[in-house]
């Protein structure tokens, strides 16, 4: 113990929430365990117990502020099957209108914030290394960028709102319906969209994709890892994110499950343990099998790629075509291709969105039905842009919250993170000074899934007799301990 | 001349407030101009270290709510190195969603999370203390009970309006300023006297009962007390432009209290009670409006949903638990 | 244990606080534990009132008022003052607070006794119930 060395990337950035990651060196600088620690917790498990059934929806949306659509919508749909009620069809089209939108905000988020400044600024010095450093670089590419904030943002407002933490869902329903000006407004900013989301399309396929720094990501079998993938699918095996069946399938693209949100249990497990305020989901059939592959479920855009026959729209399914093509077959398993998958995704909801808002449903007044028999019990499933989302609810005759369980994407990928940053740890510090560019390689594995880590953080008290708790100094003064220092 | 620095910090938070600021958009690039974005997790690759090494920063923007000890020495270390220290979204100021695990015990939020449906087992491995985890504190603090912050701005995330106000002040700024008192964005009275919807007559709002959320379907211009359900316009700052409302959707009260009110839930207990039924009060007796009443199941979630870490009956009910 | 509860009374001049009245001048003897405030209608009272009580030392707070339906002088600030304290206790409940440590009775000005009655029993009520601050004082 005496040579062991600690090398600590604290926190993780350019990811979304608080996390770290420890890599354990022993005497011969080998490594012997990496730990990615989700860091911080807030308890929503705990505290939505005891609240009205109906403002679940509103409440769950702030587990997490760049998906809070995602929670927000699958609340609703759990707190739907709770009151026995079916929104009705103009309300259900509404819904799935709107969730488009989220995961075109998600994605062009994290692309413009977070992915992209590792490609095109790969070599760059850490300071430059982000959304500012891409407008000295690429001055178009980051104006278009910052842009679309805007664009995702006022279309937000006029469904939600609010852009972030919406009031939307009701259970039943919607809070309103659209009017014909809104549905203009809404075609106009999706167009300008569509066209500069096709040139950093053009962008991502002409200067990423082909680049020699993506390609040797992608061909790198540290960054890879054969695992399971869960997704929603729709009846016929397509591309689906507010609404479908959850499918599972092996490492060799083998079905092995196809169930209803209500039987999810069935299917998951939850390991817990003491040096994470997250869970690690694994695949209840086979067993918790430890940190290593056996046990790891993915989910995100690459899982629902591998999972789906097909991409049901005209540029998106061309796009799609292009990933297959490249890989030449399925599952595809390299860790880096989620972010092309993003980019697929992002084409394919402008598409739908575009193609639902003509449906004249869509301005129709009936919002909600209030009719049902509760039946105390309620799962939704959605696919949120990081992945399945699950939210269970048990109510009372009070119809007041008595259990809650909420698994997010991020969770679900938690197993999958921890046990491939050990390889990609090992492989980039291989016969390498250790430096920031050197650490942040490491990084560029965990940002590839776009982890979301408010949405992983889970309460967990670690206060007990058995392990003694280290109150530990934020800044990390410990005698006895060799930590790597990197300049 | 050197560019000012400008420091982004959490608490533990849920994303909304990050992208509330990417939503800032091109005026990013002005930002940039004028300050070195020294640190923010989302969006920039600096460590922990340096925030330790930096001496002086110019603007601190703190956001989320104080849930481990390292959050609360994160801000007591930021206000000391920070001329200009924003408590930015209502997590920091007022505790917000998460601030409802103020009064939890630690014994129950481990056995909420154990008994989950889907957790099958827990071990405790046998780890290097160098690897614990930050400690969770008995409670939620937020930014106003352990630092005095320069300017406040509430919001679950901050309005549109309240981010362009920060925009502008943080364009404006020159080395050196410091506020001569606490600068709060939003307006000084509450959201009834900006909401869009207008009661019969404002001199006799009645309440024709207590209605949640999924027994009625909302009116679009009705006043929402005047349908029945309950909104916290009447104890909410107007810090925004009523998104919701126009939405059709009660306010939740994200905003944070109006001035004037010290406890958003105390404050509403006795509006609420004021315009419950009172067309109908010697009709009813007491009987029946405690009928009413008990449809309000979830008292403190509704009134104190953003509120509760900074409230007054907090501090009665650390009383009763813990004899402070 | 040394500790003796410390109660609140808000009374209502026109009927509690009459009531009390009545039973000074007819010298029957109540509980010393309560502090009385007149008031000018219960309707006056705000939760937040009830609630400051507790934070500056009370152990319990007692509210007299006029009977309903008719007897309020103000006509209806007893039917407020039900509604707030009905739903104060519900918050009570949810916070971890003991809701029976406020009560509500409606005492009119000639009803000495019950008020008599009233104070004792509450009196007897908090001692069971401890000191609000968890521990003797």
């Amino acid at each position: 113990m005496e040579n062991t060395r600690y090398l600590i990337i604290d926190p993780v950035t350019r990811v979304e929430g608080e996390s770290r990651v420890i890599a354990i060196l022993d005497e011969n600088s080998e490594v012997s365990e990496v730990y990615y620690q989700i860091l911080t917790t807030r308890g929503y498990e705990s505290f939505c117990i005891g609240r009205a059934v109906e403002d679940l929806p509103r409440i769950t949306s702030t587990v997490c502020g760049v998906c809070s659509w995602a929670h927000h919508f699958v609340s609703g749909k759990a707190v739907d099957e709770l009151l026995g009620r079916k929104p009705p069809i103009p309300a259900y089209k509404l819904r799935e209108l709107a969730y488009y939108i989220q995961i075109i905000d998600s994605h062009l988020l994290h692309l413009g914030v977070m992915a992209l400044p590792d490609f095109i600024l790969h070599d760059s010095q850490p300071v430059d290394r982000n959304i500012i450093g891409l407008i000295k670089k690429e001055p178009r590419l980051a104006t278009l960028l910052l842009k679309t904030r805007n664009l995702v943002k006022e279309i937000e407002k006029i469904i939600g709102g609010k852009p972030i933490h919406a009031s939307f869902i009701i259970p039943g329903g919607v809070t309103r319906s659209l009017n014909r000006e809104d549905v203009e407004k809404i075609n106009r900013l999706l167009r300008e969209l569509e066209g500069i989301v096709s040139e950093i399309t053009v962008f991502f396929n002409e200067k990423v994709v082909k680049s020699s720094v993506f390609e040797n990501y992608l061909q790198n079998d540290a960054y890879k890892l054969e695992t399971y993938y869960m997704s929603l699918v729709s009846r016929d095996n397509s591309l689906t994110f507010y609404d479908g069946l959850i499918k599972i399938i092996d490492r060799n693209g083998r079905e092995v499950a196809v169930f209803k949100p209500i039987d999810y249990s069935k299917y998951i497990g939850e390991y817990m343990n003491n040096w994470s305020y997250s869970k690690f989901p694994y695949f209840k059939p086979n067993g918790w099998k430890g940190f290593n592959e056996e046990s790891v479920i993915r989910v995100g855009p690459l899982a629902r790629l591998n999972i789906v026959d097909k991409i049901p729209s005209e540029k998106a399914g061309e796009e799609y075509g292009k990933i297959l093509d490249y890989f030449g077959k399925k599952p595809i398993h390299n860790t880096i291709a989620y972010h092309w998958a993003r980019v697929v995704e992002t084409i394919y909801c402008i598409e739908k969105m575009l193609e639902l808002l003509e449906d004249p449903d869509i301005v129709s007044k009936e919002t909600v039905d209030l009719t049902g028999e509760p039946r105390y019990e309620g799962v939704g499933v959605i696919e949120a842009p990081r992945g399945i989302l699950i939210h269970h609810y048990k109510a009372d005759d009070r119809l007041i919250a008595t259990h809650v369980n909420i698994i997010t994407p991020t969770t679900f990928n938690n197993t999958a993170i921890n046990v491939e940053l050990k390889k990609v740890v090992k492989n980039v510090l291989k016969n390498r000074e250790i430096d920031r560019n050197v650490l942040n390689k490491i990084e560029i594995d965990i940002r590839a899934y776009d982890p979301c880590n408010s949405c992983a953080a889970h309460l967990f008290n670690l206060e007990n007799n058995t392990f003694k708790i280290l109150v530990i100094d934020p800044f990390r003064k410990e005698k006895n301990t060799v930590f790597i220092k990197i300049t | 001349m050197n560019k000012m620095k400008l420091a982004i910090v959490y608490g533990a938070i849920c994303g909304g407030c990050d992208v509330a600021l990417a939503n800032w958009g091109e005026r990013l690039i002005d930002i940039s101009n004028k300050y070195d974005i020294i640190y923010w997790n989302a969006a920039v690759d600096a460590k922990n270290d340096l925030l330790e090494s930096v001496r002086e920063i110019d603007i601190g923007i703190y956001m989320g709510i104080i849930r481990t000890d390292y959050h609360l020495e994160l801000i007591k270390t930021l206000r000391e190195k920070t001329r200009i220290l924003v408590a930015y979204g209502t997590c920091s100021v007022y505790g917000d969603i998460p601030g409802l695990s103020a009064l939890i015990k630690s014994s129950r939020l481990l056995n909420d999370i154990k008994n989950t449906v889907t957790t099958t087992h827990y071990s405790e491995e046998n780890i290097s203390s160098s690897i614990s985890l930050p400690r969770l504190l008995d409670s939620v603090y937020t930014v106003i009970q352990v630092v005095n912050p320069d300017i406040i701005v509430p919001g679950c995330p901050p309005s549109e309006e309240s981010n362009d106000e920060l925009i502008n002040i943080l364009l404006k700024i020159e080395p050196g300023y410091k506020p001569g008192g606490v600068i709060v964005l939003g307006e000084d009275r509450s959201l009834c006297y900006i909401c869009p919807r207008k009661p019969e007559d404002f001199h006799r709002i009645v309440m024709p009962g207590i209605y949640r959320l999924h027994e009625v379907k909302l009116d679009e211009r009705k006043c929402f007390l005047e349908q029945g359900v309950i909104c916290l316009g009447p104890a909410t700052r107007a810090a925004c432009k009523t998104p919701c409302i126009k939405n059709n959707f009660p306010c939740t009260g994200c905003m944070g209290p109006a001035p004037g009110v010290e406890d958003t839930g105390l404050k509403l207990i006795s509006s609420i009670s004021s315009i419950l039924l009172v067309d109908r009060e010697k009709e009813l007796l007491e009987k029946g409006l405690a009928k009413q009443l008990d449809k309000i199941v979830d008292p403190m979630g509704l009134f104190y949903r953003y509120t509760l870490p900074v409230s007054l009956v907090k501090k009665i009910s650390e009383k009763e638990r813990f004899g402070k | 244990m040394n500790w003796k509860p410390r109660i609140i009374a808000f009374f209502c001049k026109w009927c509690a606080g009459s009531a009390a009245e009545l039973a000074g001048v007819s010298r029957l003897e109540y509980s010393s534990n309560i502090i009385p405030i007149i008031i000018p209608c219960t309707g006056r009272i705000s939760p937040r009132h009830i609630v400051e009580a507790f934070l500056n030392g009370a152990d319990g707070v007692l509210i007299g008022g006029c009977h309903i339906p008719n007897d309020c002088h103000y006509l209806s600030g007893n039917f407020k003052a039900f509604k707030r304290t009905y739903l104060l206790k519900k918050l009570f409940e949810q916070i971890g607070l003991e809701p029976s440590r406020v009560r509500i009775e409606w005492i009119s000005a000639t009803e000495s006794k019950k008020l008599v009655r009233v104070v004792n029993e509450f009196v007897e009520e908090i001692k069971k119930m401890g000191p609000l601050s968890g521990k003797g004082d």
